[in-house]
């Protein structure tokens, strides 16, 4: 593991370029560019804020239900983002897998940093947000980069499981859209944790990213602590996974030219 | 010690593994289950006990057809796949320059896609920006240096691909077929300095089908055929073994769709490619180009015809010429040695590697004395250009109807 990490580390260069190509290539083709990364995640905030504001009048305590949607959502927006495009990291570069060789990796990796840049617009949309509506900014706020840590340790082990077993498996192209979508309506995105069914909510947490997003919620708009419990499972679960899935993926990646 | 074995290296490919979903293994499973019959039937030996040892300093040259084994050998040596058993070992570092452009973004500047070519193989930023003045200058790019190279032509790609590499500090260079493509005076400059890289004492592994490179770079060459070292030797002896191998198999092939390959009264010994000013070459321009063909007769030959087919690499005929109808061809008969040559003021075909066939026959009845396939012979230009593709390029004469009549009316 150690010499996977400092192999890794010497690639640092690549990774820094590679993300860097990445990005300038997403938005120099597009007539509106950057602008993409805020009209985006504001065009969902919309819709959704229009359907279960409006429409469904979803409860949330007294924070305005798009500021209340947006904490959550742009988590979420992420999180589905990073995990579509990173599972196609590998084999969209499959030419480049096959010529040379360096710590494969870098794909999904790269892939999840891309969509960071989104991430940060958005996050930047969101203390826009906060900075116009009443709600103060408390201090809970400062947990906030400990709960997106828990976060991108979950979706680096994803996306680095998704990205070697697609290639062993590409029905998986199939099933990552599908069960992000269930997985979503699974997830307290647009109603609040409150709403899920007691008896359920045991089997209901078994979800790590129900309590990321409920955290920072807790944290962000209501000056709560997250609760710690539920907290430490997503925790434990994300580090496990991303050990687990960096060794599966170290070990096929010996494999995964055969696959081609 | 040697910079790079192959100690006893075969690789086994599962076949459809590009196709393999969740279904069909479990087909597959079914299947296996039901008859218990061996795993091996949907395997392919793409390397079979494959040995050899490269010193450092060598200049090797890799030949083979197709599905020789050659990209896997590349595979192997840089260290992108490994082998199924034996062992492969790589003393240096290695760069690689392999498919035009690999990582190349499309729309990215050429700048930018220096970097990107430059950390993939290896190299720290810091590095890449020493580095980028003398790529540039050596690809002769410095005024599209910012243009996005999806508008690059492939030469222009090919130059911008051997720079990069050319400037990195390894000891092994892989060259995997590249310089096919790009005009001739840049394909000398890359040839030029891959000497010079030799003299310096680097090792370099050039991969190609093209025989002419090989024999014109390397010292020595390895032949590959059906994942075994076929022959392994100084560059002009194995290239010698292959162009015959290549004519064995090519007759071979075409053995049942067309007539014999001779009487055995005639043989035909050489093929000359001359040039405009009548000098042998194995490049040529499209003009006044002369196919001479030297034969060896053993009894007199009645009323002989000759023709010549020009066929590309894959073996479509570009281009069939025949003595039947012309005057000067009239004649009974030839004996002894000769030869008959046929010139072609303007052979407009594109910029590629061609080789003659060459048929004697009887003019009348269906006897074919001899049949020969000659060496490859290259029409000038950039192989590869996707302006000049199809089999010939001629001059054509445009015009177009008043273009904005049909809108106004």
């Amino acid at each position: 593991m150690t010499t996977y990490i400092r192999e890794l580390y010497d690639a640092r260069d690549l990774l820094s370029i590679w993300v860097q190509r990445e990005i300038k290539a997403r938005y120099t083709t597009s007539t509106l560019g950057f602008a993409w990364a805020v009209l985006q995640p504001l065009a969902v905030l919309a819709i959704f804020s229009f359907v279960f504001s409006v429409l469904l009048s979803v409860p949330t305590r007294g924070v305005p239900y798009p500021l209340w949607l947006f904490c959550g959502l742009s988590s979420w927006l992420f999180f589905n983002s990073s995990i579509t495009s990173s599972t196609n990291a590998l084999i969209g570069n499959m030419n480049l897998v096959k010529k040379v060789y360096f710590p494969r990796e870098i794909f999904p990796i790269g892939a999840l940093m891309v969509n960071v840049v989104d991430f940060m617009i958005a996050t930047a949309i969101f203390v826009i947000m906060l900075i116009i509506d009443p709600t103060p900014f408390y201090p809970t706020l400062l947990l906030y980069p400990l709960i997106l840590a828990i976060q991108l340790c979950f979706m680096m082990g994803l996306s680095l499981f998704l990205s070697s077993f697609i290639v062993f498996f590409r029905d998986v192209r199939f099933i990552v859209p599908l069960v992000l979508q269930m997985w979503m309506y699974l997830t307290p995105v647009f109603y609040p944790l409150e709403q899920v069914p007691p008896n359920l909510l045991p089997f209901y947490m078994l979800n790590p990213m129900a309590a990321i997003l409920d955290s920072y919620r807790r944290v962000a708009l209501f000056g709560q602590l997250p609760d710690w419990g539920q907290l430490a499972y997503a925790a434990v679960v994300s580090v496990l996974l991303l050990v687990a899935a960096y060794l599966y993926f170290k070990r096929s990646e010996r494999e995964l030219v055969d696959q081609f | 010690m040697a910079i790079i074995q192959f100690d006893d290296v075969s690789k086994r490919y599962r076949l459809g593994g590009a196709h393999q979903s969740l279904l069909s293994n479990t087909r597959k499973l079914a299947k296996r289950l039901m008859r218990a019959g061996s795993p091996e039937d949907d395997t392919l030996w793409a390397l079979r006990n494959v040995n050899f040892a490269i010193e450092p300093g060598e200049m090797v040259g890799i030949i083979g057809r197709n599905g020789a084994g050659k990209s896997t050998m590349l595979k192997l040596l840089s260290q992108v796949a490994y082998p199924t058993t034996g062992k492969v070992e790589c003393n240096g570092r290695l760069s690689a320059m392999i498919e035009l452009g690999a990582g190349f973004h499309p729309d990215l500047s050429g700048r930018d896609n220096i970097f990107l070519s430059g950390a993939i193989q290896g190299l720290r930023r810091r590095e890449i920006e020493r580095l980028v003045d003398p790529i540039i200058e050596f690809a002769e790019l410095r005024k599209f240096i910012e243009t996005p190279v999806k508008y690059y032509s492939s030469g222009m790609y090919a130059r911008l691909g051997f720079a990069i590499v050319q400037q990195i500090d390894s000891e092994i260079l892989l060259i995997d077929e590249v310089l096919s493509v790009g005009d001739a005076a840049f394909r000398r400059k890359c040839l030029d300095r891959m000497r010079e890289m030799h003299d310096q004492g680097r090792t370099i592994i050039l991969v190609s089908h093209d025989t002419w490179s090989i024999t014109s770079f390397c010292t020595r060459a390895i032949m590959m055929d059906k994942g075994r070292i076929e022959a392994d030797g100084t560059a002009s002896d194995v290239v010698a073994h292959y162009r015959q191998f290549e004519r064995d198999e090519w007759l071979e092939h075409h053995h049942d769709d067309e007539r014999p390959s001779g009487t055995g009264d005639v043989r035909i010994e050489d093929f000359e490619f001359l040039d405009e000013t009548g000098a042998q070459a194995a490049e040529l321009t499209q003009k006044d180009i002369t196919i001479r063909v030297h034969y060896l007769t053993n009894k007199v030959i009645d009323n002989p015809v000759f023709i010549l087919r020009i066929r590309r690499m894959d073996g479509l005929v570009c281009c069939n010429v025949n003595s039947t109808r012309v005057p000067e061809m009239a004649i009974d008969a030839i004996a002894g040695r000769g030869f008959v040559e046929a010139k072609f003021p303007f052979l407009p075909l594109v910029p590629d590697n061609y080789t003659v066939e060459a048929v004697i026959q009887h003019r009348d009845l269906p006897l074919v004395y001899a049949r020969e396939i000659s060496d490859n012979f290259r029409i000038k230009g950039i192989i590869g250009n996707s302006e000049l593709n199809g089999v010939f390029n001629t001059r054509s004469i445009w015009a177009v109807s008043e273009p904005t009549k049909a809108m106004s009316e």
